[in-house]
């Protein structure tokens, strides 16, 4: 299963919004997630990201490997912290160890906080046609040499995944020992280069074929699909600005709660 | 005029080349051709279908110097994007050329960079879609499509651009045999009903031939042969610049030299059955009534000239020459009939001689025996470990098992009795993610001192089960015993001490910077002493013919080499098995035929080979088993001997027979045929005995 994942095919109403209206539910979702200082409030965001993703029918489980990644990072993160936490409070004895209580919340929080960010991009990756997030950077006047480079490395990025697990593979098939994660990261070295250079040349055939079917012909282009600010697309932006808006006012005027 | 390409080109080499890559060609095309251009492999046909459409020099430079017109263009003087529009070129990997996320999209992205408006671009979009027959995967994924598919969804791509003449560059390489067979036809249609002129790069020429209207051979960059397709192959010498010839061409050649064959070549098999069956014998029974051994039929896939191989016992040999000699022609007709095989046979005595002393050794002395069975039974070097026999004590499987072995080849020279080396069990397997099981209930024992091909379609699950004897993948339900122990949580470098694992791609596993390194790294990581390894890996680059080449990097060798490279870095630390993985993709005839002929030798010295294969050419002539798998399951399994008599479970696996089995069949031969020269063989034997 790739680590990351890439855009799938649904037609629901989340995959008919206009891209932007996406990215501004990526965009409020990033500030009130670095905004609060509350656990329950993080986790409660975790939640309703993975149930708006299941209510668009995002494929849950491509965000398996990443929370399992994760997860090994997360608890090193919290044990660190845990132990080594140097604010002023007051340890808790456990044998040999000090365990600090305030560092363990600390590190829970950065950690939701973390996790948080990575499933929004994720689901961002996920919800997102490439080609209309090229579209929407057309339209914001830059030129569409550049603009369709974000579709196609969105496109290029499980292939070549997939590529490095060949290789991986391959080597594996000739005695290379990769179990173990101290060889692992020092066999990778030798295994980069072909992989560089298989990526290299794939690009290289890339570019031309997209030479040979015309790219770059004229300084414009037409796309056959074209994205447009819907109603539905007003609606949910005015009502996650409003959602923006009550958060900071509640915090206002009760700095604790939230 | 009416020349739609008119292209006139004095060299072309490449920045780092030492020697032109195309000279002196002259093509002029005209309005509605079909020309299939052939040559061996680095004969420069992608480099010239490269200046035929502008990208040398646009996007690959070096020293050019030529001239191509398109409909009175020159293409020179325009951009490639412009180009586009006159001419569209079909690339050799169908996975680079789709770089959208949907279908849709990637067929529409050639008329959007036109500038067209989107009701245009619908239109085109629909339309070329349905001449592939794929109208309903405007939604799909790119990804998600079978190689076949995409190879389709290409053409649809370069189709909806409109150019009136299509360049391919061997769009069917990848492809097995039901995907190349659509390929064709959507091509052939394209030339016949659209109009269009076709400039086709091939090397199986047998599934171009019915299109052609001209064929074209290049041969080191220049054009050697330029003529439609009777008259192309009219002339004895095709034969010599290792291209593959269709089948119904050797056996016009072969039945010229004895005098048999027909004025014009007959190229279907319908055609020369009409011309032969007033020669044959009227209502002979040819399965009966032939004797196998007494003709001397092969035990052991028979290659034809070049692939003369060298352990096949002498008496059948000379069985042949005799059955030339009968045919009542003169000595300079035996003499020209035996020339192809003098030629080779001389190439090899030197390891014949070697093969026979070895095998006496082997055997105490005892001349091999001709046994008139079918697979295992056949004659086969005796079941020796490749390694056993270069003396390499230093491999783990050698040293716990070097004198059982030993007691186990005197035992295990006759196939069935001999070891199983990989068994599979009740093998299920399904991907993660997939609702379809990938493999279900399979179940397989691989003998030692067995050529063994697995044969199916693109999907049928061959890869899938090639990567579990190596521990890849894992089953989900039952196991593959190795040697006796069920590897299922054998690391897999372990197992790659047993098992060699040859992947698809050469370039998966080469890295390093020197030939010599490549072929030493299996051996530096199995910790083989310094000096051995010099020795063990100069003794395998000898093996594959790559000794002269030691030093370089292996990035600046030809396809073939690379894949030669790669089989000899699995061949040096002295693997029991050997699974390798369609070893023919991207070579020409005259590699695969080398690579084969290691495969057989490896095997001859009691190696097992598995390998899975769509060029069922190769099947008939190297393996002495198939393995015909469908779905994920196996369909069938038998010796290839009876390959033949299967032809409706091929059918349903997406695999036809070699062409030589429909001359065979066309002629009332039996279905057990393994070659061309043996059809001629039985066809002489019964001219003998009408006339």
């Amino acid at each position: 299963m790739p680590l990351l994942t890439s855009y799938t095919f649904q037609d629901t109403v989340f995959h008919r919004l206009d891209p932007r209206t996406k990215m501004a539910w990526l965009g409020v979702m990033l500030v009130l997630c670095f905004a609060t200082r509350q656990g329950f409030l993080l986790a409660g965001f975790i939640v309703l990201v993975l149930a708006l993703s299941w209510v668009a029918r995002l494929d849950l489980k491509c965000f398996i490997p990443v929370t399992r990644v994760f997860a090994s990072l997360a608890l090193g993160v919290v044990l660190i912290q845990t132990i080594f936490y140097s604010g002023e409070d007051t340890p808790f004895h456990l044998g040999p160890a000090d365990l600090h209580v305030q560092g363990f919340w600390l590190a829970v929080r950065v950690t939701l906080r973390l996790y948080c960010v990575i499933l929004l991009f994720l689901q961002f990756l996920t919800w997102t046609h490439p080609t209309d997030l090229s579209l929407v950077l057309v339209k914001a006047r830059l030129p569409y040499r550049y603009a369709m480079l974000i579709g196609l490395t969105l496109r290029f990025f499980p292939v070549l995944e997939e590529e490095l697990g060949n290789i991986l593979a391959a080597q594996e098939a000739r005695g290379m020992e990769l179990q173990g994660s101290m060889r692992r990261a020092l066999n990778m070295v030798p295994v980069m280069l072909p992989f560089c250079l298989r990526a290299l040349r794939r690009a290289n055939e890339v570019a031309l074929a997209m030479e040979l079917r015309g790219y770059g012909f004229r300084p414009q282009r037409t796309f056959l699909r074209s994205v447009e600010y819907r109603p539905a697309d007003y609606a949910a932006t005015i009502g996650m600005l409003i959602c923006l808006v009550a958060y900071f006012v509640v915090r206002w005027r009760s700095p604790s709660l939230l | 005029m009416g020349f739609i390409l008119d292209a006139s080109i004095d060299r072309f080499q490449y920045v780092r080349g030492t020697y032109p890559a195309v000279r002196d060609v002259n093509l002029k095309v005209r309005e509605g051709e079909f020309v299939v251009i052939t040559g061996p492999a680095g004969a420069g046909k992608t480099t010239l279908c490269h200046c035929l459409t502008g990208v040398i020099p646009h996007f690959v430079s070096g020293d050019y110097q030529g001239l191509v017109r398109v409909k009175g263009r020159n293409i020179t003087e325009l951009r490639l994007p412009e180009i586009a529009g006159l001419v569209g070129l079909v690339l050799q990997r169908p996975e680079n050329q789709l770089f959208n996320l949907t279908v849709e999209e990637d067929v529409a992205f050639g008329p959007e960079n036109l500038c067209m408006d989107a009701d245009d671009i619908r239109s085109r979009v629909d339309r070329s879609l349905a001449f592939v027959g794929m109208r309903n995967f405007g939604r799909r994924m790119c990804g998600a499509l079978s190689g076949g598919e995409t190879q389709r969804i290409v053409l649809s791509c370069i189709l909806a651009m409109d150019p009136d003449l299509f360049v391919l560059d061997q769009p069917a390489a990848e492809l097995d045999p039901l995907g190349r067979k659509q390929i064709y036809e959507n091509i052939c249609r394209l030339n016949r009903d659209e109009g269009k002129t076709i400039i086709l790069i091939e090397d199986r020429l047998g599934d171009v031939l019915p299109y052609a209207s001209r064929m074209v051979l290049l041969h080191e960059g220049r054009i050697v042969r330029d003529a439609p397709p009777e008259e192309f192959f009219a002339d004895e010498d095709i034969l010599s610049y290792g291209i593959r010839v269709p089948d119904g061409v050797r056996l016009h050649h072969s039945l010229k030299k004895r005098r048999l064959a027909p004025e014009r070549v007959c190229l279907t098999p319908q055609d020369i059955a009409g011309h032969l069956k007033p020669l044959v014998r009227p209502g002979r029974a040819f399965s009966e009534s032939v004797d196998p051994a007494a003709c001397g039929v092969y035990l052991t896939p028979c290659p034809l000239a070049r692939g003369e191989s060298p352990w096949r016992p002498l008496r059948a040999r000379r069985g042949r020459r005799r059955s030339v000699a009968l045919g009542r022609h003169g000595p300079a007709q035996v003499a020209q009939a035996t020339r192809l095989w003098r030629d080779t046979l001389r190439a090899r005595l030197v390891y014949q001689r070697r093969t026979r002393l070895w095998r006496a050794v082997a055997r105490g002395g005892r001349r091999p025996e001709v046994r008139s069975t079918a697979v295992g039974k056949a004659t086969k070097a005796p079941c020796t470990s490749w390694l056993t026999t270069l003396k390499w004590p230093w491999c783990p499987a050698n040293v716990e098992g070097a004198s059982d072995r030993a007691g186990e080849s005197s035992q295990s020279t006759c196939g069935n009795s001999a070891p199983c080396v990989v068994q599979v069990r009740a093998l299920s397997f399904r991907y993660p993610g997939a609702e379809r099981w990938a493999l279900e209930d399979v179940n397989l024992d691989f003998k030692r001192g067995e050529l063994a091909a697995i044969i199916g379609g693109n999907g049928a699950g061959k890869t899938t089960l090639a990567k579990h004897f190596i521990g890849l993948l894992r089953p989900a339900q039952g196991k593959v015993i190795v040697k006796g122990q069920d590897i299922g949580r054998v690391p897999t470098a372990r197992i790659s001490n047993t098992v060699g694992y040859l992947f698809q791609d050469p370039d998966f596993q080469i890295f390093c910077n020197s030939i010599f390194d490549e072929v030493a790294f299996g051996l530096k990581t199995r910790k083989v002493p310094p000096d051995q390894i010099e020795t063990l890996a100069n003794e395998t680059l000898r093996k594959v013919g790559l000794f002269a080449l030691r030093e370089r990097h292996p990035y600046l060798l030809s396809r073939g080499q690379r894949q030669r490279l790669a089989l000899a870095s699995i061949l040096a630390h002295g693997p029991e098995v050997l699974v390798i993985d369609e070893p023919s993709t991207g070579l020409d005839y005259r590699e695969t035929l080398e690579i084969m002929d290691l495969l057989a030798e490896f095997r001859d010295r009691g190696g097992t080979v598995i390998m899975i294969t769509h060029d069922i050419e190769m099947v008939v002539r190297y393996a002495q088993r198939s393995i015909v798998m469908a779905g994920g399951r196996v369909l069938l399994d038998t010796p290839t001997t009876d390959i033949g008599k299967y032809s409706d479970v091929l059918m349903r696996a997406g695999i036809q027979l070699p062409q030589f089995y429909h001359f065979a069949q066309a002629l009332g031969l039996p279905p057990t045929c393994r070659d061309i020269e043996e059809v001629v063989r039985l066809l002489v034997e019964d001219c003998r005995q009408v006339h």
